[in-house]
């Protein structure tokens, strides 16, 4: 019964090497549209490859160990000097940042997901979207008044302070939205697993669910971190500028990376526009160092199953 | 269906679990064990929707009860509200009385998290936690507070791994991830993970459903080792099964009303012998000699 079928089938089936006269159309399309997508791709890489190309090429003319190790000169017409100040500055502010906004973006994620049951819950979430969109600047002018100003009651001037609940302000969104994604791929059966041993729920959000999702919530926290050290428009009202390295944290202006680029890029000075180059060359470098940290840290260890 | 075609054999002897019908131990049998579990006219409701109707069983001590019956037919949902993991689902609800030890575990006194240190659970997909194999263990025993450190810890891992019948395999390897084992052996670290915090009673919605033949086996095997001191309430929608391992079964079917919905409802619960060999219901009968489901 299986033999004449065997012998039956080979003839009915076409043979692979005559095309159908489709095949030459289609393979036509295919060549073409993928043509277009690399037109798009090369259209969008274009303006980044510039800035980058740009960037580097004014900045390591400019940059030198006298750049990163001292501080700027009083005047913008003077060469030499460098941004010790501003990166001791954005060091600092973010630094504190990230105390505030990490364990709160966490913890509204934590709440957002893990407590889903709650009636504050979504109203948590919508808040959250709504301050990803919150142009930095308004933040930047929210602290100014509230801190600066002291329309609070008191008042802690231009300061590291300020500039750093700015970014942190900024941040907290980005850690809580980015959280909530990893906190989400957990797997509902590690919960499960964990209420069925008779866990209460704090236990198994400190001791199954955070483990878990550590390192996205690592890589998370670092994505903001860089968005943060790069931010120049809430720093521009709170932490103001200053051309020394500024230990105090209250009611001394501060320093800060993009800040003095800001200043001295806009100014008409020669040694000024080539420290900036230096010092975006340096801010570039420190941003491209934290998110290659972070997207390694998120690699590391997947969340398994 | 004979003796011989129900007989079981864990580690080659044979054991046969429809006993000896003269001997009257099953007519009467599980009777004799005191009740662990026992729901009275318990119903369960997802939202408005009535997934599970009225169900009154007992369940004995140190006797292996199999849940059985078609997809969708509230099985793994009854076993779920015997402790209170329905509660983690919103907008599920279970009236009439779940009563452990005489106890109503619904009554608003108990606190559902100690009833899930009594009533340990096993899931159908093995899901150890992304920790060592000594954690997956000492994590339960330790959140429910023993203070247990070092070598008392060790004991209490050791027994458990023990009494899971996997300790052989992973001495040597304790710290290495809960996820380096097979599929059979996190299952079997899932028991020892439920047993190491001294439960009672050890639910299992169809532990070997996700593993081939042989694992399934050894978790069978386990099953009886473990009623020893446990109680144990499987689901499983293999016959087989149920007809290998339980002392008792409960035969559930699913009623489709007319709009679709699918609501279960306990249509018999006799000695496992009985229930595959003579059912009382005509339903009962239709099913396990396979004319529908």
């Amino acid at each position: 019964m299986s033999a004449p079928q065997a012998s039956v089938a080979p003839s009915s089936v076409r043979p692979l090497d005559v095309r159908t006269p489709n095949a030459a159309k289609r393979s036509r399309r295919d060549r073409l549209v993928t043509g277009l997508l690399i037109v798009a791709v090369s259209l969008a890489l274009f303006p980044i490859v510039l800035i980058f190309y740009q960037v580097i090429r004014k900045g390591v003319g400019a940059i030198s160990w006298e750049f990163l190790t001292t501080t700027q000169p009083f005047s913008q017409r003077k060469t030499g000097g460098g941004y010790l100040n501003g990166l001791v500055g954005t060091f600092y502010m973010v630094a504190l940042a990230m105390l505030v906004a990490v364990p709160l973006g966490v913890a509204a994620a934590t709440y957002v997901v893990e407590y889903k049951e709650s009636k504050l819950a979504p109203i948590v979430q919508f808040f959250t979207d709504v301050m990803t969109g919150v142009p930095s600047i308004f933040i930047g002018l929210y602290i100014y008044a509230l801190l600066v100003q002291g329309s609070i009651g008191f008042s802690i001037g231009f300061s590291t302070l300020a500039g750093a609940l700015a970014l942190s302000l900024l941040m907290i969104p980005i850690v809580a939205r980015s959280s909530e994604e990893v906190l989400r791929l957990v797997p509902d059966d590690l919960r499960n697993a964990a209420f069925g041993l008779g866990a209460r729920r704090w236990q198994v959000v400190t001791q199954v669910v955070w483990p878990t999702a550590s390192s996205g919530l690592i890589t998370g926290s670092m994505l903001a971190v860089g968005r943060a050290a790069g931010e120049t428009a809430p720093l521009l009202l709170t932490a103001l500028g200053a051309f020394t390295i500024v230990p105090k944290l209250v009611n001394a202006a501060q320093s800060a990376l993009p800040l003095i680029i800001y200043d001295e890029a806009r100014g008409p000075f020669a040694a000024g526009q080539a420290r900036a180059w230096a010092g975006a060359l340096e801010l570039m470098l420190i941003v491209l160092v934290v998110t290659i940290i972070a997207r390694r840290v998120g690699r590391r260890s997947e969340i398994q199953q | 269906m004979t003796t011989r075609e129900m007989s079981y054999s864990p580690q080659g002897q044979e054991i046969d679990l429809v006993r000896d019908s003269r001997s009257g131990s099953h007519a009467k049998g599980p009777v004799e064990s005191e009740i662990v579990i026992a729901t009275e006219a318990m119903e369960v409701y997802y939202g408005a929707f009535r997934a599970v109707d009225a169900v009154t069983i007992d369940f004995h001590a140190r006797q292996i009860t199999a849940l059985i019956g078609p997809s969708g037919c509230g099985k793994s949902t009854v076993l779920r509200s015997f402790n209170r993991m329905n509660d983690l689902i919103p907008g599920a609800l279970v009236t009439g009385a779940v009563r452990y030890h005489g106890k109503n575990i619904y009554d608003p006194d108990v606190d559902p998290v100690e009833i899930r240190r009594r009533i340990g659970m096993v899931f159908q997909k093995p899901n150890p936690f992304p920790k060592s194999i000594y954690e997956n263990v000492a994590w339960g025993a330790r959140i429910n507070g023993a203070g247990r450190k070092g070598p008392e810890m060790d004991d209490v891992v050791q027994q458990a791994l023990e009494r899971a019948a996997l300790w052989v395999e992973v001495k040597d390897k304790l710290q290495e991830s809960g996820y380096s084992l097979s599929g059979g052996q996190q299952q079997r670290l899932c028991i020892a993970r439920a047993i190491a915090t001294n439960p009672d009673v050890v639910l299992m919605d169809e532990p070997a459903s996700a593993l081939d033949p042989i694992a399934t086996l050894r978790i069978e095997e386990l099953m009886f080792e473990l009623k020893k001191d446990y109680s144990i309430i499987i689901v499983t929608h293999n016959m087989q099964q149920a007809a290998r391992v339980s002392d008792m079964a409960a035969f559930f079917n699913v009623n489709l009303d007319d709009r679709g919905m699918r609501t279960g409802r306990l249509v018999e619960f006799s000695p496992t012998s009985q229930l595959f060999t003579s059912p009382r219901e005509q339903e009962t009968e239709d099913y396990i000699t396979g004319r529908f489901g």
